[in-house]
């Protein structure tokens, strides 16, 4: 945005007047873009985020030295060849995956819209709409930008939105247009509207709108109700017309979506530590030879041999020359081709998790994603899972699953054999309801849930016998959907009747009044005029609430349903009392003046209402009780179980309401009946931060009083000390003194929870809880709250969550994963990861993570590894040649090494090592701890890699130096020479880091083997070749001859069976020793897998699992999650001017 | 989608998609872990006897004789060595050494010259030479810049150029040991035990150099511009005075040239002087004679010459044999303290009693992945 619309307080928009719009929003396109580069933009973006790698700088630095005559030891252009090849096999990977980013732009941006021009509908493409055209979109359409809704195929200007992208909800939404533009039906009317719209600058608040329209001279104020959002879809409605006022990144939904920010891997950090760490061993090792270079100086062989001819031939220039020649010479410590080879490992990691069959979901049809293939060795690695509810854990299906009537259970049996044997099906039900004595209890039971409630049904164009149902609670859905089993068919709304189809036979039903469900209340009433003119109050809401309300006399059944609802609820199931009583017509007279004057009131109107009601719901009587279930994903209990016993803490943030969140974490076992929770009760807290905080530090107090005095007194958020980086972290085992306690706090009381001065203490208490709920949080918060741990808790944090509404805290977590809902893809999008159900998570982190984080650890220490041994040797070999920097080995042989020799190695361990097979890592969870605890990648095994490698090396060289006898090595006489030498010994380098390789890996299969052996098959076949060609193509004169003498001196095979032997035997007996004397977890289970033996331990689990779920049963609950999750400030209005049999406004 | 009947996503099922390879999990137990150690003690073992015995079977007589420009002109006994005496001609600078072989040296017998702190693989030594130059000779205007400090002079290009050709060991050994008959020391007899010059370099070597026709072809017959390295000049009297058509450096028939050019990897260093191959090398005591004139004082080396015959491995070098022996000895005390302790308390494979959850005693894990060091 530029600065002059910054300044300007607001956008004003030309209605059909394309010139002018076009002047001031020239700029401005509905072209979106995802991708990286553009053609244009590669080079230069490629370049310098790969030069922005400490390593690809220092390669080039070192690429640059070798071209300065008489520095480098090698051939020079020895670095400047494998750079170009890494980056450009970098270059190809970055290309393909922005061709794929660059592919689904265009389908975005080339999809279908129709714009008004000239009285005639045109169609365009998205990137084509401008500001200011004037659109219509038809019913299951995307709308392509921010639009201001004119008038609609529906009634009123009515029009139905699905925003499942924009917040997850699935639920319709209700827009409507100004009366004053409602007649414009057709192309002809839109494009002879003339006027303009002020609108508001854009921005991302997605709830709020400021804007005029100004018609003919008049104004009229536009709001929230009139805007159609980018990324919401057209529902239940034929066709809109509508304004575009904010276009591509502009919308309110491109504002919000951040740019997908870079990730960085904590490996990855570590890796570029470590290489800065190797850079300055290469300094000291430079330093060292050029000391010595320096001191030799004076050493008559380099006066008298060297130089005899010069005088004072040594200057500062030969220092600082000699120095930049060993940082030549020791260049490759750094290896070069890690950073490659670890993109191409984790890329092929990533084809391996879309090829999981176990990750496959056949209803959809869809694979996992790995949108983000950089970052999966921190699957392995996580700590805190933050998961939204609906549509993750959930399946966002409500299903009328249960209820109570007249003291009888019924249940709405799927399969046979499936729940108790003493409940009644539906189906008897429908008897019931013709013969049971009680028939006329489920006659009002059913009855009231056809009647009482917001629904809009919609006859189904091509079957007339279907309807469907507009709820603005899925609950309410549900319940009527519920009615239609005992053929109770809610068929027409009337602003003042509905009308309900029993058996064949229309019934109508006045509805006299409504009295809204609020949170408060949490109830709702109908009071309907009967078919038979009896009036009647409907009244449904919470147990507690209609228990107090219900007459004291009469309620024979409420002992018998206060028992099934307890049943219910430690099922999870979501419960309504239902309850009705007549009302004589005196009575209703006198209420409805006090309602009606309770409804004109302007000032506290909701209170007014709600003191109105009171007075008729009451003397009520039970009918019974509905349990809906919010049903889950399969799979979600056992995932989230096995989740936390791999030392997982997930934290659920959902918009939800706090009910039905204690629900859903009770029904996938994340909290269970023996937690003590931590509620953040409005009304002790007052809603303050003071009291917010003066909540926390109680709390804190009475759990610390539980804790050890040395974690009592521990700082927080603990400091990220350097044993942390050092041998990995400690376990976080403070939650094992403490009872299990859940923690529940709401979005209101988040926010103050989330102040600075609040947040530290916050974490700090929801750190000891087991379970963390969150509920009614948006979507900025939840980003808060996964901030909040990821920048205070040195931990690797995933975000899951489904819909638009989940982005921010998928961006803000170390790894985001979407779930590839039924709706919407948004979610799916920005995240790294994309899985089609919550419990792949499970194998998602519990093997791949594991795995790829074993893999890369593995790859990664071995290639530091590799190239110390290599290279010091080449140290060592400094102290026998006068500190000269002359290499032991010929150029070529030593370049080939990093990228021929020893570059599938690390590529099939980071490809094919399993330390243990995905049945075992799912069977035994607690072996994911390593990950987070970074007990596999760490700077001490770095050290200890590093020093194994200096130890190869010297033990190479000096037995080498040792064998190789002042060069008397033939049978025949003859002498070995300086090449001869450096092949023996490049021979036995790459012998004992290929048997080191095959030491470190867990698993062998035929390609591993292939890659070790065949590495040096490779090698010794090449070497004879090589030194024939070399010499031939003036490529390494040097070793001219030499592929006739090496193969035939004995010494040569020596030295190559015995000097790896030596090397690789300390790592051998250490191996062998962790695993028989200091035997962990790890070396156990691979034995159980290897030899296939029985663990009846891990069984115990199950057992004990089953006898918590008795347990949970057995446990009564006081309070239960009802089914409400309706919108406070609800549509009652609009829905009571709703009639389905008003026909509807002509026009297309 | 309308065609998603036809088209599914379902990942193929087969072994590398799934990650369920076929594979070994190669898991040290004692099961192979001591049978691997004792089948490397029983076979390094005997290997490494064998190595040692045959270093040990070679004979060898080594004699430094650096210093032999300072010894008298009578045959007088060096210190710290048994039986041997020298004596030097200073007007001749021959260098001539008793020594007594005391076994018989079976044929094949070679004699090397022996450097030490000679750094032949220092960076700009080892690639100052120019290989065109020393295969078909090489205008001075293209001659490579490695070949520094000794490339031209005057504008006189150097041949052979370079470090290495300069720096050539030009002491001269007689090719021929001469038997002394009695312990008179002035009497020797005429029995000799011959040394051919010949072969002595790698046989691909030759390729690498041309004939003294080659270079007179290139240069012509203007050969005042083309001049001999400085040492040259004064360790070889012919080149005293620069080349001549007749003295021109035979590159491709001089077999210690051919040696020199291939340098050593180390700093203490044995070279090929000459051999023979037909006859053993009887004890008694010789004689040999040695143009003394290559200076290795100047850099603090030393210079030996070197009788030996070979083994299997080379020479007289007793370390592989040890290194084969002492892995072998190192590995059989590991795999009976191994077998000791397993017979002892031996551990039952993927117990899981062993899994720190079931462990009621011990609250802390041990899940350190400390054994991929």
């Amino acid at each position: 945005m530029s600065k002059s619309q910054l300044n300007e307080p607001e956008r004003i928009i030309y209605l059909n007047d394309s010139e002018k719009n076009l002047l001031k929003y020239k700029k401005e396109s509905n072209y979106i873009s995802t991708s990286k580069y553009t053609i244009y933009s590669f080079i230069f973006i490629f370049l310098k985020e790969q030069f922005s790698k400490y390593a690809n700088v220092f390669f080039l630095f070192t690429a640059l030295l070798q071209q300065i005559p008489n520095v480098s030891p090698t051939n020079r252009w020895t670095t400047a060849i494998p750079l170009v090849f890494v980056l450009s096999v970098t270059a190809v990977k970055e290309i393909f995956e922005d061709y794929k980013r660059h592919k689904t732009d265009n389908e975005v941006n080339n999809r279908k819209i129709q714009v008004i021009e000239n009285n005639s509908i045109n169609i365009k493409t998205w990137n084509d709409v401008k500001v200011g055209d004037i659109v219509r979109v038809e019913n299951d359409e995307y709308f392509p930008a921010d639009l201001i809704l004119l008038s609609s195929s529906e009634p009123d200007t009515l029009c139905y939105i699905e925003t499942s992208n924009l917040d997850g909800e699935t639920n319709l939404k209700i827009k409507q247009g100004l009366v004053e533009t409602s007649n414009i039906l057709t192309p002809e009317l839109a494009s002879q509207m003339k006027g303009l719209i002020k609108s508001e600058q854009p921005n991302n608040r997605l709830y709020n709108y400021d804007g005029v329209i100004i018609l003919n001279d008049k104004s009229f104020p536009l709001d929230p109700t009139q805007l159609l959002l980018r990324g919401a879809k057209l529902k239940n409605t034929q066709w809109i017309y509508g304004v575009v006022i904010t276009t591509g990144h502009n919308t309110k939904l491109l504002r919000n979506s951040n740019k997908t920010p870079i990730k960085k891997t904590s490996v990855e950090h570590m890796t570029n530590y470590q290489i800065v760490f190797l850079f300055g061993i290469l300094l000291v090792l430079s330093l060292t030879c050029t000391i010595g270079y320096f001191l030799r100086q004076d050493k008559s062989f380099e006066k008298t041999v060297l130089h005899p001819t010069e005088e004072n031939s040594f200057s500062i220039k030969d220092i600082i020359l000699g120095f930049l020649t060993f940082i030549v010479l020791y260049n490759n410590l750094i290896p070069i081709s890690l950073i490659v080879t670890m993109e191409f490992v984790k890329y092929c990691i990533s084809i391996l998790i879309n090829n999981d069959m176990d990750m496959y979901y056949d209803v959809m049809d869809t694979t996992a994603q790995c949108r983000t293939s950089s970052l999966v060795e921190e699957l392995g690695q996580v700590e805190y899972i933050f998961s939204d509810k609906t549509g993750t854990l959930t399946c966002n299906i409500m299903e009328f699953k249960k209820c109570s009537i007249a003291g009888e259970k019924y249940t709405r049996s799927t399969k046979k054999n499936d729940g108790p044997i003493n409940e009644i099906t539906f189906d008897e039900l429908k008897g019931d309801l013709k013969d049971a004595d009680f028939n006329d209890v489920i006659y009002q039971f059913v009855t009231l849930l056809s009647v009482c409630h917001t629904v809009i049904p919609e006859q189904d164009e091509n079957d007339p016998s279907v309807y469907n149902y507009q709820a603005s609670s899925p609950d309410e859905g549900a319940l009527v959907k519920g009615a239609l089993l005992f053929d109770f068919k809610f068929t027409t709304r009337k602003p003042h009747s509905v009308i309900v189809n029993v058996n064949g036979q229309d019934l109508e039903y006045e509805i006299l009044n409504v009295c809204e469900f609020n949170s408060t209340r949490k109830r709702m009433s109908t009071i309907v005029k009967c078919p038979n003119g009896e009036i009647k109050i409907y009244c449904k809401g919470a147990d507690t609430v209609i228990f107090e309300r219900l007459a004291k006399n009469g309620n024979i059944y409420m002992d018998k349903t206060i028992e099934h609802l307890e049943e219910y609820a430690s099922e999870g199931l979501r419960t309504l009392c239902l309850a009705t009583r007549t009302i004589s017509p005196e009575e209703y007279e006198t209420w409805s003046k006090i309602f009606d004057a309770a409804s004109t009131t302007l000032v506290n109107r909701e209170e007014e209402l709600s003191k109105a009601a009171e007075l008729i719901e009451k003397d009520l009587f039970l009918l019974g009780a509905t349990a809906i279930e919010d049903k889950l994903q399969d799979g979600i209990p056992e995932t989230i179980t096995t989740l936390s016993q791999a030392g997982i803490k997930i934290w659920i943030l959902t918009g939800d309401k706090q009910e039905t969140a204690i629900n859903i974490g009770l029904s996938c076992q994340l909290i269970n009946n023996e937690m003590e929770l931590i509620i953040f009760d409005d009304e002790v807290i007052k809603g303050t931060s003071q009291g917010v905080s003066e909540f926390i530090d109680s709390q804190l107090s009475t759990i610390k009083q539980k804790l050890p005095k040395k974690y009592a007194e521990a700082e927080f958020p603990p400091k990220i000390t350097f044993r942390n980086k050092w041998i990995g972290k400690e376990e976080d085992i403070r939650q094992k003194f403490i009872p299990p306690t859940g923690l529940v706090i709401d979005g209101k009381m988040l926010e103050y929870a989330l102040r600075d001065e609040n947040k530290i203490k916050f974490l700090e208490l929801a750190t000891l809880c087991q379970a963390v709920i969150c509920c009614r949080v948006s979507p900025l918060q939840k980003a808060l709250v996964v901030k909040l741990v990821k920048n205070n808790i040195d931990a690797i944090t995933l975000a899951i969550g489904d819909g638009a509404n989940d982005v921010g805290m998928i961006q803000a977590a170390h790894v985001g994963v979407g779930i590839n809902g039924m709706e919407g893809l948004q979610a799916a999008r920005a995240a790294d990861f994309a899985i089609s159900q919550f419990r792949f998570l499970r194998k998602l982190l519990l093997v791949h993570g594991s795995w790829a984080y074993s893999r890369l650890s593995k790859l990664i220490l071995y290639s530091f590894y590799k190239n110390l041994t290599l290279y010091l040797t080449q140290f060592w070999y400094s102290f026998n040649n006068g500190f000269s920097g002359q290499t032991i080995y010929e150029s070529w042989t030593l370049t080939s090494y990093n990228v021929i020799f020893t570059v599938f190695p690390p590529i099939v361990m980071g490809f094919f090592d399993q330390f243990l097979n995905a049945i075992y890592l799912n069977k035994y969870p607690k072996l994911y701890k390593e990950g987070f605890l970074g007990k596999k990648f760490n700077i001490s095994l770095f050290v200890a890699w590093a020093l194994n490698g200096i130890y190869h090396s010297l033990l190479l060289y000096l037995l080498i130096k040792n064998i190789w006898f002042e060069s008397q090595i033939d049978p025949n006489g003859d002498i070995g020479n300086h090449w001869m030498l450096g092949s023996t010994l490049f021979t036995c380098v790459l012998g004992t880091v290929l048997l080191k390789a095959g030491l470190t890996m867990d698993k062998w299969n035929k390609y591993t083997t292939l890659a070790i052996v065949g590495s040096y098959a490779c090698w010794i076949i090449l070497l004879p070749i090589y030194c024939y060609i070399g010499p031939l193509i003036n490529l390494s004169p040097e070793l001219d001859g030499m592929e006739k003498k090496i193969y035939s001196s004995s010494i040569f095979w020596f030295s190559v069976i015995i000097i790896p032997c030596v090397c690789i035997f300390r790592d051998y007996i250490w191996k062998f020793m962790s695993r028989e004397y200091f035997t962990t977890d790890k070396h156990v289970i691979q034995e159980m897998q290897k030899y296939i033996i029985d663990d009846y331990s891990a069984d115990q689990s199950w057992y004990q699992k089953a006898v918590g779920k008795v347990k949970l049963i057995n446990h009564m609950r006081k309070s239960r999650g009802f089914a409400f999750s309706q919108l406070e400030s609800g549509p009652a209005d609009i829905i009571r001017i709703y009639d389905t049999t008003k026909r509807k406004p002509s026009g297309k | 989608m309308a065609d998603t009947n036809i088209k599914s996503n379902k990942p193929k099922n087969n072994a590398i998609r799934q990650q369920r390879l076929k594979a070994w999990q190669p898991i040290l137990t004692p099961k192979n872990v001591l049978p691997t150690l004792f089948f490397i003690g029983i076979s390094f073992i005997p290997v490494g006897i064998g190595l040692f015995i045959a270093a040990k079977k070679v004979n060898e007589f080594t004699f430094e004789y650096t210093e032999c420009n300072k010894t008298s002109t009578t045959f007088t006994p060096v210190p710290n060595y048994e039986n041997v005496k020298w004596k030097y001609d200073k007007t001749q600078e021959i260098c001539t050494v008793q020594f007594e072989i005391k076994e018989t040296f079976k044929k094949p017998v070679f004699f090397y010259y022996r450097l030490t702190s000679f750094f032949q693989n220092h960076r700009s030594y080892v690639k100052s030479y120019d290989s065109e130059q020393l295969l078909k000779g090489k205008k001075l205007e293209k001659l490579d810049s490695n070949c520094d400090p000794f490339k031209v002079k005057d504008g006189k290009q150097y041949f052979p150029c370079g470090l290495i050709a300069n720096s050539m060991f030009t002491d001269v050994f007689d090719n021929k040991l001469v038997k002394v008959t009695s312990g008179n020391n002035n009497e020797t007899s005429t029995e000799t035990y011959p040394l051919t010059e010949k072969d002595i370099a790698w046989p691909s070597d030759a390729d690498k150099y041309g004939t003294r026709n080659d270079f007179l072809k290139f240069y012509g017959n203007d050969l005042s511009n083309v001049i001999p390295p400085p040492n040259w000049s004064i360790s070889f009297p012919e080149y005293q005075n620069g080349y001549n058509a007749t003295n021109f450096p035979d590159l491709k028939n001089w077999e210690h040239f051919q040696v020199w050019m291939r340098t050593a990897g180390l700093p203490n260093f044995r070279k090929l002087y000459s051999k023979n191959t037909e006859t053993d090398l009887k004890p008694g005591i010789y004689n040999i004679d040695i143009i003394n004139k290559y200076d290795v004082n100047r850099y603090g080396g030393t210079k030996s010459f070197v009788i030996t015959t070979t083994s299997i491995i080379g020479g007289r070098n007793p370390f592989l044999g040890i290194a084969y022996i002492f892995v072998g000895i190192v590995s059989l005390i590991f795999g009976i303290i191994f077998l000791i302790r397993h017979l002892y308390k031996p551990r039952k494979l993927g117990d899981h009693k062993y899994l720190s959850w079931n462990k009621a005693s011990t609250t802390a894990t041990n899940t350190d992945g400390d054994d991929n060091r």
